[in-house]
C-alpha cells in the first residue's frame, strides 16, 4: 500500500467515503480524500468500485413479474359498488377504508344495544296479546334455518346467524317503502361473501376471527331488526336500523374483500 | 429522485395518463388497468428488490394496485401520479415486513447479528455456487435486509437518507451506516 502524504489514513478515508459519494463534506476534506486516492492504490480501488456500484444500482433494469397480476387485482377491486339507501356518495369509488372493522364492531355493538332495548319495549307492550318471541339473547347454536330466512330465495351469504324463532311468523317484509332494498342487500352481501370465501387462504386467520366475530355482531343485529319488524312492521326506526345494519354489513365484507393478502 | 423519473418519463410517452388517473379516480377501472400496465414492472422492481422472493414480490405487487385503488380519490395531484405510487408501494412493502418480520423473524432479527451476505436468499431462490461471481441484481438479494433496504431505497431508488429514515422509523445516521455496509458487502461479493 502506498503510504499517504496527506494527512488522512485510509480507515478515516473508508469512513468518510460513503459522504464523499454523496458530496456531503466540505471541500477540504474532498480535497485531501482525493489527494490520498490519487497516491492509495487500495484506496482508489474502493472509491472506483463504490463509484462502479451506485451507478450499476441506479441502472438496474426492471423486473417484470411472471405473471399477469391484473386478474386478481381485478378481482379484489371488482367488488361492485351499489348506492343503498342514504349513501349519497360523490366518490364512485369503494370507501372500503372508510369503515374499520372497529368501527364497524363498534357501530354494530351500537346498534345491537339500540335494537335490543326497541325489542324489549315492542315485546313488552305487547306481550299479553302475542305469544311469546325468542329474542337474541337466547344461546346462539344451530344453524338458519330457512324458515327463519326472512326472504324467500334469498342466497344464504353466511352461517353466522343462529337463532330461530319458536313460533313461525310470515316473513317480514323488511322495507316497505323500499321492495327492492333487500334483494339489494341480499344480492350485494352473496356475492362479497363469495369473494371474501376465496380470499380466505390469503388472510391471516386472527384477521379471518375478527371478520367473522363482527359479522356475527352484525347478524345478531339485523336478527333482531327483523323480529321486532314482525311485531311492529310499520315501524320507520327499525327499518332504518335493519337498514343501517345490512349497510354495515356490506361495509365490512366490501373491507374484508380488499384486504391485503397475509404474508 | 432517478426511479421515480423513469417513472414519470414513461407516463409521458403514453400521453394520457394523467387522464387515466382522473378516470380511475372517478371509478373507470379500464382507466385503472392502463395505469396498472403503465407502472406494474417498476412496482414489481421495488418490491422484488425489497423483498427479495418472486412470489411475495408479485403478492405485494397486487397488494399495491389494491391499495392505490382504494387510496386514488386521496391523490390530489400534487406530485405525479408516478412519485405517489412509488411512495405507496415503499410504504406497503415495509408495511408488510411487519407482519413478515412476525413471521420469518429469523433473517429480520439476525440482520445486525450477520456479518455478510446470505447465501440462501435470492429472487430465483436458489443458494449460490461457492466461488461462482454474482451480478449485482443477485447480489442485492443476498444483502442482510436492513442493509438490502437501505440499499434499493437510496441507490437504486434514489430516495435520501432523512426520507428514507423517516421511512424506517431510524436516524439517518444509521441509513448511513447500513448503506455503506450494503456497499462494501456487495463489493466484496461481486470481486470475489
Amino acid at each position: 500500500m502506498t503510504i499517504p502524504k496527506v494527512s488522512i489514513s485510509c480507515d478515516r478515508f473508508a469512513d468518510k467515503l460513503s459522504d464523499y459519494l454523496e458530496r456531503d463534506i466540505d471541500e477540504p476534506t474532498r480535497a485531501v480524500m482525493d489527494a490520498h486516492a490519487a497516491e492509495c492504490a487500495e484506496c482508489a480501488g474502493l472509491l472506483a468500485d463504490l463509484r462502479s456500484l451506485r451507478l450499476g444500482a441506479a441502472n438496474l433494469p426492471e423486473l417484470a413479474p411472471s405473471r399477469d397480476l391484473w386478474a386478481g387485482i381485478a378481482e379484489r377491486i371488482e367488488t361492485p359498488v351499489i348506492l343503498m339507501r342514504g349513501q349519497q356518495s360523490e366518490n364512485p369509488i369503494a370507501p372500503s377504508n372508510r369503515w374499520t372493522r372497529i368501527w364497524v364492531g363498534l357501530a354494530a355493538a351500537g346498534l345491537v344495544a339500540v335494537t335490543a332495548t326497541v325489542t324489549h319495549e315492542v315485546t313488552k307492550r305487547s306481550i299479553v296479546a302475542t305469544p311469546p318471541v325468542v329474542v337474541a339473547t337466547t344461546t346462539p347454536s344451530a344453524p338458519v334455518s330457512p324458515a327463519a330466512t326472512p326472504a324467500a330465495g334469498t342466497p344464504k351469504p353466511d352461517t353466522a346467524s343462529a337463532i330461530q324463532p319458536t313460533v313461525s311468523a310470515p316473513t317480514a317484509k323488511l322495507v316497505s317503502d323500499r321492495p327492492s332494498a333487500e334483494q339489494t342487500y341480499d344480492t350485494e352481501i352473496a356475492r362479497l361473501r363469495v369473494v371474501v370465501n376465496r380470499r380466505r387462504p390469503q388472510l391471516d386467520s386472527t384477521t379471518i376471527a375478527v371478520i367473522e366475530h363482527n359479522l356475527k355482531v352484525i347478524d345478531d343485529a339485523i336478527r333482531q331488526c327483523k323480529i321486532a319488524l314482525r311485531k311492529d312492521p310499520g315501524s320507520q326506526f327499525l327499518m332504518e336500523s335493519l337498514n343501517d345494519a345490512l349497510d354495515n354489513k356490506v361495509q365490512l365484507l366490501r373491507t374484508a374483500a380488499t384486504l391485503p393478502s397475509k404474508a | 429522485m432517478a426511479a421515480v423519473a423513469i417513472i414519470e418519463a414513461s407516463s409521458g410517452h403514453i400521453g394520457n395518463g394523467d387522464s387515466d388517473v382522473a378516470r380511475a379516480a372517478a371509478g373507470d377501472r379500464g382507466a385503472f388497468e392502463r395505469l396498472y400496465r403503465l407502472h406494474v414492472n417498476r412496482v414489481f422492481s421495488l418490491c422484488a428488490r425489497m423483498v427479495t422472493d418472486r412470489t411475495r414480490a408479485e403478492e405485494l405487487t397486487q397488494d399495491v394496485f389494491v391499495r392505490a385503488w382504494e387510496k386514488l380519490t386521496l391523490f390530489r395531484g400534487e406530485s405525479s401520479f408516478g412519485t405517489w405510487l412509488h411512495r405507496l408501494t415503499v410504504n406497503v412493502v415495509l408495511n408488510a415486513r411487519k407482519s413478515d418480520g412476525r413471521q420469518r423473524s429469523r433473517f429480520e432479527e439476525n440482520d445486525d447479528e450477520s456479518g455478510g451476505m446470505d447465501a440462501h436468499a435470492g429472487v430465483v431462490g436458489t443458494p449460490l455456487p461457492p466461488g461462482d461471481m454474482l451480478d449485482l441484481e443477485e447480489a442485492v438479494t443476498r444483502l442482510p435486509p436492513g442493509a438490502r433496504r437501505v440499499f434499493v431505497l437510496h441507490d437504486v431508488e434514489g430516495y435520501k437518507h432523512e426520507e428514507i429514515a423517516e421511512m424506517l422509523g431510524v436516524t439517518s445516521g444509521a441509513t448511513k451506516a447500513q448503506l455503506h455496509r450494503a456497499r462494501l458487502l456487495l463489493r466484496q461479493a461481486l470481486n470475489r
